[in-house]
C-alpha cells in the first residue's frame, strides 16, 4: 500500500476580471467625455477594492488585482514603458477576444502611469494596482516573453536587449510596489525560458503561469525556479512538481459557464497530488476570468474558494 | 466602364443611427420595426451615394449584432450577460443549456424589406455554424463538433426558407455570405469548419455562397481546404495588416503579398479583398486603395475573380467615416476600371 499523504490545497484567482455594468457604462461615458478622469478613476479603484474583499470573503487564498482598468494584459505595462500608439488589434490566442498590439520603437524605459494621460486606446484612469496589503494580495505582470511575442518591434532593436530592458522595469516595479508576491502570466511563451526570470524569482514569491510546460523547457535550465509553477493538466503538473516549490494546477474552466462541483475538483487535485507525492498544491482557473459574464465569474470565484482549504 | 469586374461590396454591418441604437433593446416591436426600416433606407441611400455595386443588406439595421441576433431567437440558449471582445466593447455570448431549436425565421423580415427597396445587387450575410458554436458556451452538447452541426441544421433551414422567398420574385442568383470570423482561430478544428459549413448549405440550389473570414493568423489553412468547401468565394480582411504607404512593391503591400500564394492554393473561387481598415478612423486615400487593388490584380491575374470590400463590417466607425471609406473605395475602383 502506498503512503497516505494529507494534501494541503490552496487557491489563487488572477488576471483580468469582468467589469460590472456600472463600470462599462461609466467607461463609455468617459470615452464620450461625459465623465472626467478623476471620477472614473475613483469608481474603478472602489470597484477593485470591493472585488478584493469579495475574493477574500469567498475563501480564495491568493488573488491579484482584478485589473478592471487594464484594457488588456499588456496595455498598462506598455503605457508605462513605451512611447507608443495602440492601433492594430490582434486576436488573443484561440479566442474571440482581441488586444491592441504595442509597437516597440525603442528600448523600454520605466515611466509613470498618469491618470490625466489616459485615453481609451492606452490605459484607463485609476491605479495600476489597488493593494489591500493583506497576505492574500499578489501583484500581476504579463510575462516578459509574452510581452515581446505579443508586440511588434522595430527591426533595429535586439530582442534580447528589449527583454533585458523589461526585466529592469519589472525589478523596479517589484521594488517600488514592495511586491512580496507576484503572478507572472505567460500565455505566449518562448521555446526556452528567459534566463533573466531568475532575478524576478529571487525578488518575490512568484506564481508563474506558463502555457505548455514541458520537461524540456525546465529540465535544461535547472537554475530558473519559481515558487509556484502552474500547470494546465496532470502531465504538466508532474513537471511543475519537480521545478517549483508549490506546484499549481489550473482546474476551473474559465471559458465555459458550466459551474463545476468543488468537491469533485478537490478530489481531482488531491488525487493528482497524491500520485506525485505532493503535500501542498495550488488550484486556479484555466485562463483569466474575463472570458465569462460577470455573474458567472463571481460564482466561479466561490467555487475556487471552496476548492481550497 | 466595366462594372462586372472588381465588384464593390460591403461586408455586413454599418453603424446604426443613434435614434435606432439607443432604443434597439427597449423599443416596442412596432416602433422598433419602423426605426429599423427608416435606418435601412437611410443606409441604402448612403451606399447608393457612395456608388457600391452590391449593397448587401443595407448595413444590418435589423440585427443588433451578428451572433446575438441568431442565438437570441433560438430555444436552448441562455444569456447570462455580456463578455468582452476588446477594450470596452462587449457582446452577449449565449450559453447552450439544452438542445437548440429554430422557433421561427430570424432573417426573413430583413430580406423582404431589402428586396422591396433595393434595386442593386444584394448579398445576404448569415453567421456561420462554426462561429456560432465557437462563440457559445457549451453546457449541453457532448462536444463542439456536435454543437456546430446542430447550428448547421438550424442555418440550413433558415437559408432554405430565405432562398424560397428570394426565388419567388427574383430570377438572379441569391448571394449568401456565410460569416465565419472564427474559422481559422483553432487550426486543429478545420475539419469541423468544413463539415459544418457544408452541412449548412447542403442541398440548396440557386445560390452563390461565399465565406467571410477576418483577422486570421493564417488564411492558407482555409484555402488548403478550398477543394472541400462547397463555396464560390472568399471575402477577406487585408487592410488592417497592410502599411499605409503608397506603392506597389511587396514591402509596401505586405498584407497582400500572401495573395499570390493563396491563389496558387485555390484559384477556383473569387476573392473579395479588404482594402479599408474598419478599426481606424484614418480614411485611406483613393491612391492607396488603388495601389492595394492593383497589387492584388498582379497576384491574381484575372480581375473578374476579385471583389472589393472593407475588411469587415463598418459598425466600428461613425457613419461619416464609414461613408468616406466606402466612397474612396468605389472611387479607386472606378479609376482602375477606366484603365482597363
Amino acid at each position: 500500500m502506498g503512503k497516505l499523504i494529507m494534501v494541503k490545497i490552496e487557491s489563487i484567482e488572477y488576471g483580468l476580471y469582468p467589469r460590472t455594468e456600472t463600470a462599462r457604462l461609466s467607461i463609455s461615458k468617459w470615452e464620450r467625455k461625459a465623465l472626467d478622469h478623476h471620477s472614473l478613476g475613483k469608481l474603478l479603484d472602489d470597484e477593485k477594492r470591493d472585488l478584493l474583499n469579495y475574493f477574500r470573503q469567498s475563501g480564495v487564498n491568493y488573488y491579484t488585482d482584478p485589473l478592471i482598468n487594464w484594457q488588456d494584459i499588456l496595455r498598462m505595462v506598455a503605457s508605462l514603458s513605451l512611447d507608443t500608439p495602440f492601433e492594430k488589434i490582434s486576436r488573443y490566442r484561440e479566442t474571440n477576444t482581441f488586444y491592441r498590439q504595442p509597437y516597440i520603437e525603442s528600448y523600454p524605459v520605466i515611466g509613470e502611469i498618469k491618470e490625466e494621460d489616459s485615453t481609451p486606446d492606452s490605459h484607463l484612469p485609476g491605479s495600476m494596482y489597488v493593494n489591500d496589503n493583506t497576505d492574500h494580495y499578489v501583484h500581476f505582470l504579463p510575462g516578459i516573453e509574452s510581452f515581446v511575442n505579443m508586440s511588434l518591434a522595430s527591426p533595429e532593436l535586439r530582442r534580447e536587449r528589449i527583454m533585458d530592458s523589461l526585466l529592469e522595469i519589472y525589478l523596479d516595479l517589484i521594488k517600488v510596489n514592495k511586491t512580496k508576491r507576484l503572478l507572472l502570466f505567460e500565455p505566449y511563451p518562448d521555446t526556452s525560458i528567459y534566463h533573466g526570470y531568475q532575478d524576478i524569482f529571487d525578488s518575490a514569491q512568484v506564481f508563474y503561469i506558463r502555457y505548455g510546460i514541458t520537461e524540456k523547457i525546465f529540465g535544461t535550465t535547472q537554475k530558473v525556479k519559481p515558487y509556484s509553477l502552474i500547470a494546465g493538466n496532470e502531465a504538466e503538473l508532474r513537471v511543475s512538481a519537480k521545478h517549483s516549490e508549490v506546484p499549481g494546477f489550473a482546474l476551473i474552466d474559465s471559458q465555459n459557464t458550466f459551474l463545476e462541483d468543488p468537491r469533485k475538483l478537490r478530489e481531482r487535485a488531491a488525487k493528482a497530488s497524491s500520485s506525485l507525492g505532493i503535500e501542498k498544491i495550488l488550484v486556479t482557473h484555466t485562463e483569466y476570468l474575463d472570458f465569462l459574464p460577470r455573474i458567472i465569474a463571481d460564482k466561479k470565484v466561490q467555487i475556487i474558494g471552496k476548492v481550497g482549504d | 466602364m466595366k462594372n462586372d469586374i472588381l465588384i464593390t461590396q460591403e461586408i455586413g454591418s454599418f453603424r446604426k443611427p443613434q435614434y435606432l441604437s439607443s432604443v434597439f433593446r427597449k423599443a416596442p416591436p412596432m416602433e422598433l420595426s419602423r426605426l429599423k426600416e427608416r435606418a435601412a433606407l437611410e443606409t441604402l441611400d448612403l451606399f447608393n451615394k457612395a456608388g457600391l455595386d452590391n449593397i448587401g443588406v443595407a448595413g444590418e439595421m435589423y440585427r443588433w449584432e451578428m451572433y446575438e441576433h441568431v442565438a437570441a431567437s433560438l430555444e436552448g440558449v441562455k444569456f447570462y450577460g455580456p463578455v468582452r471582445s476588446f477594450d470596452n466593447r462587449y457582446y452577449r455570448k449565449g450559453s447552450v443549456v439544452s438542445a437548440i431549436r429554430r422557433k421561427e425565421s430570424f432573417h426573413d423580415d430583413e430580406l423582404i424589406f431589402i428586396m422591396n427597396n433595393a434595386r442593386k445587387k444584394i448579398k445576404f450575410p448569415i453567421t456561420g455554424p462554426y462561429t456560432m458554436a465557437d462563440w457559445s458556451f457549451n453546457e449541453h452538447y457532448r462536444d463542439k463538433r456536435e454543437l456546430a452541426l446542430a447550428f448547421a441544421d438550424i442555418l440550413r433551414d433558415e437559408i432554405r426558407h430565405l432562398q424560397g422567398i428570394w426565388s419567388r420574385s427574383r430570377s438572379e442568383v441569391f448571394e449568401i455570405q456565410i460569416d465565419e470570423p472564427a474559422a481559422t482561430t483553432h487550426p486543429a478544428e478545420m475539419d469541423m469548419v468544413v463539415e459544418s459549413v457544408n452541412r449548412a448549405i447542403e442541398g440548396i440550389n440557386g445560390c452563390e455562397f461565399s465565406i467571410h473570414v477576418c483577422y486570421s493568423a493564417d488564411y492558407s489553412m482555409l484555402f488548403e481546404r478550398g477543394a472541400d468547401l462547397k463555396l464560390h468565394g472568399y471575402n477577406l480582411e487585408f487592410a488592417n495588416r497592410d502599411t499605409n504607404e503608397l506603392g506597389l512593391s511587396g514591402e509596401h503591400r505586405k498584407a497582400f503579398a500572401e495573395l499570390k500564394n493563396l491563389w496558387d492554393i485555390d484559384s477556383t473561387k473569387f476573392i473579395g479583398i479588404g482594402v479599408t481598415d474598419v478599426h481606424v478612423d484614418y480614411v485611406e486615400p483613393v491612391q492607396l486603395i488603388e495601389d492595394r487593388i492593383k497589387y492584388a490584380m498582379g497576384a491574381i491575374g484575372d480581375p473578374r475573380m476579385i471583389r472589393i470590400n472593407p475588411d469587415c463590417g463598418l459598425r466600428t466607425r461613425s457613419r461619416e467615416i464609414g461613408y468616406a471609406k466606402l466612397k474612396n473605395m468605389v472611387d479607386a475602383v472606378n479609376e482602375i476600371r477606366k484603365e482597363l
